[in-house]
């Protein structure tokens, strides 16, 4: 029979138990009652024979005085004594006779048996004889010679038959006492045995439930440990057994869960590896040590990375310290183009940094993308070219047309008359204003192009307003505009390029001047912690919304421009170009009708970074 | 009557500018390329040269480098007249002797301003360069 359950398991450990202990009382009352019987048997048995052989002793005495009693007088009264103790001493001994237990108790009863009959035959002699006086007579004689020997005979008889009865007391009493004393030994050694057969099965059921329990404990310690791989062997088919089963039902339920989770985790990171690795602009992602965590293969053929290198110092794979430079600093500085010598051909990289911040805010990665943009510097030296050839081959015709225009408009080829003048007129001030497009344009593609070096000095800003704003009072008198220079403090002394400069000044003045009608125009300069702050307001008609953020760019003008005050379209993407090249940031504030605002600001003399130069 | 040669390959140009200075009383002159304009310079010795710097078969700074690096030639006050507005182009012009650079397009007066002040004279050849600065001056 299999005992499947835990519950039964252990009532049939207690049940053995309890089994085991009744039988150990058990044999304890048995051994107990065979002793208390034993001794009771032959107590019973020897008393009744002491009892027996006292009664006969006591019969024969007195037979023996009722024969004392007849050897003087022959009274019936003696022989009515003696009869009635022969009487009491044949049931005593009868009753010997009945419970003969000793070897030699027989003998003895037969002995005394046929010397009682010896003596009751001897008194019927004795009575028949007539009785005497005192030491004389029949009766006397035949006493002394016949009843008092076989009474003495007797007597005697009896008395070994109580002796050996007493003995055998005696003798039932060490008896009883050995064998309490066996059973007492019999007992301890048996409830030792016990006590260890105890100790032992206990043990051994408590291992016997614990056994799977401890298996169970091992399987769940190795899941947490992630490790689903194992289940966990119980043989038992009890409670534990049970749960065992249920707990490798759920370990492989979570393992096919962890398969599904890693199954996605790797598709997951196969999909991003590879739209790293397929991304044709090298990256490389590095952890807060600058070792390399991750870099695709553009990354690894733009610096010929054959061997593994994550998990190695960023420095370490890539010599290139003006790289690890970004890294170290992200958004530290503006200017991140630089250039890359690979299998002899200089390419231009864009270098962009992103620090991956986790959810607890905590900067954990830095991803550097390279872009090449060899291609766009190529095409934006290709259209900085074409611009450029374009626009001296414009300056060529222009000049003919302009002197030759000219020439006719002062007359120098002969008289004109009005409509004559006003026609050229008009074709002149065109040229004139192709001229300055060419011009703007020129400029601007220098700039853009690099072409133009900053020569930057330590100016003081308030000197070059007043000097840019000289030519322009006539023409503010003559536009009956009120234009003015607030100087907030002397020598604000920045660190800039004073014509270039100057040119940002002119032409946001002249802008100003160019779209309002009345009005007033301030320009005034600050200084604002580093920088030093220019600004130029009108209460002109101001810029709508969608062009504010526009206007800065080439041939952007603002909605309600009209025509015949258009410029080049070129002068804010030109200023712009140049307090860029300040390190320094123009804007405009404007409300439709208002009037506008424009700032910009360059750095204070003494706070220019050095890469300025 | 001072002479003035005038290098363009432009036919345009030529017009304009000849006329222009004609109208001014200068005695014209005209060369279409590099070659010719040295050949001119020395065959009709001028008293200032207008030179443009693109020019077919030998390029402007080289004309320069020829005139003012042979003695007969040396003294002609050379005026570029050219497209190119760039400040390596002007800064090399006026290392090799260039008197002036004016960058078309340029109005007549302008051009006129710029020749008087350089064009050489019996009297200017001496004191040029004061001339220059007053000049300038007068410009504005």
């Amino acid at each position: 029979m299999k005992i499947k359950t835990l519950k039964g398991k252990m009532l049939l450990g207690f049940a053995v138990m309890i089994i085991i202990i009744a039988g150990v009382v058990g044999w304890s009352i048995y051994n107990f009652e065979i002793l208390s019987s034993a001794i009771n048997d032959i107590m019973v048995e020897n008393y009744r024979s002491i009892t027996a052989s006292d009664s006969m002793v006591e019969a024969i005495e007195r037979q023996d005085s009722a024969l004392l009693l007849l050897i003087r007088a022959p009274e019936d009264r003696g022989q009515e004594i003696f009869r009635r103790n022969e009487k009491e001493f044949y049931t005593w001994l009868a009753r010997a006779e009945d419970n003969i237990t000793i070897e030699g108790e027989g003998e003895i009863l037969s002995r005394i048996n046929d010397n009682y009959l010896n003596f009751v035959s001897s008194f019927d002699n004795f009575y028949n004889a007539p009785a005497g006086t005192n030491e004389t007579g029949e009766r006397w004689e035949i006493y002394n010679e016949e009843l008092l020997p076989t009474f003495t005979e007797i007597k005697n008889d009896i008395r070994e038959l109580r002796e050996i009865n007493r003995q055998e007391m005696v003798n039932a009493q060490q008896n009883a006492d050995s064998r309490a004393n066996q059973a007492i030994i019999y007992t301890i050694v048996l409830a030792l045995m016990v006590i260890i057969f105890s100790l032992i099965f206990a043990i051994y059921l408590t291992k016997q439930i614990l056994r799977p329990i401890k298996e169970l404990e091992k399987g769940i310690k190795k899941v947490a440990d992630r490790n689903f791989q194992q289940k966990v062997e119980v043989a038992s088919e009890d409670e534990i057994g049970v749960l065992a089963d249920e707990f490798n039902e759920m370990i492989s339920k979570l393992q096919e869960y962890e398969k599904l989770n890693v199954k996605k985790l790797l598709m997951e990171k196969e999909k991003s590896e590879a739209v790293v690795n397929n991304l044709s602009s090298p990256l490389i992602v590095t952890d807060q040590d600058h070792k390399i965590v991750l870099i695709n293969e553009a990354a690894k053929e733009l610096f010929s990375i054959k061997q593994d290198v994550i998990d190695t110092h960023f420095l370490e794979v890539i010599q290139a310290e003006e790289i690890f430079e970004y890294i170290k600093n992200p958004n530290a500085k503006e200017k991140n183009t630089f250039k890359l010598k690979t299998n002899d051909k200089k390419r231009h990289y864009r270098i962009s940094t992103n620090q991956v911040i986790d959810d607890a805010e905590e900067y954990q990665f830095t991803v550097t993308l390279l872009e090449d943009i060899t291609r766009l510097k190529e095409i934006d030296n290709m259209k900085s070219e074409f611009v450029s050839t374009v626009s001296h081959e414009f300056r060529t015709p222009l000049t003919s047309m302009n002197m030759g225009l000219s020439m006719v408009i002062n007359e120098d080829t002969g008289e004109l008359n009005e409509e004559q003048r006003e026609l050229l007129e008009a074709a002149y001030e065109d040229v004139e204003r192709l001229t300055e497009l060419v011009n703007d344009l020129l400029d601007l593609s220098k700039i853009e192009s690099g072409k133009i070096e900053m020569e930057f000095d330590k100016v003081d800003i308030n000197d070059i307003i007043e000097k840019t704003l000289n030519p322009f009072y006539k023409q503010a008198e003559e536009k009956e505009i009120e234009l003015e220079f607030k100087q907030s403090e002397d020598n604000i002394f920045a660190w800039a390029d004073p014509s270039k400069i100057s040119w940002v000044i002119s032409n946001l003045v002249g802008n100003a001047l160019r779209y309002a009608d009345e009005g007033k125009i301030g320009v005034s300069a600050e200084v604002k912690g580093r920088r030093v702050l220019v600004s130029v307001a009108d209460n002109g008609p101001g810029i709508p919304k969608e062009y504010q953020s526009k206007i800065f760019d080439k041939f952007v003008r603002a909605g309600n421009d009209k025509d015949e005050k258009s410029g080049t379209g070129l002068g804010l993407a030109i200023s712009k170009e140049i307090i860029t090249a300040h390190n320094g940031r123009i804007w405009v504030d404007s409300e439709e009708g208002e009037g506008s605002t424009f700032s910009f600001y360059i750095p204070r003399f003494g706070y220019q970074e050095e890469d300025n130069e | 009557m001072s002479r003035i040669l005038v290098v363009d390959d432009e036919k345009n140009i030529r017009l304009v500018v000849g006329k222009s200075l004609e109208k001014s009383g200068f005695d014209v002159h005209y060369a279409v390329d590099g070659v010719e304009a040295v050949d001119q310079a020395n065959k009709c010795n001028p008293d200032l040269v207008l030179l443009d710097l693109r020019l077919p078969k030998m390029n402007g700074f080289l004309v320069l480098e020829a005139l003012k690096g042979d003695t007969p030639t040396e003294d002609i006050p050379v005026i570029i007249l050219s497209a190119l507005s760039d400040e390596d182009d002007v800064q090399r012009a006026i290392s090799l002797g260039a008197e002036d650079f004016l960058v078309k397009p340029i109005s007549q007066s302008d051009l006129l301003a710029a020749v008087e002040a350089n064009i050489r004279t019996e009297e200017s050849k001496n004191t040029k360069e004061e001339e220059n600065e007053e000049e300038e001056n007068n410009e504005e």
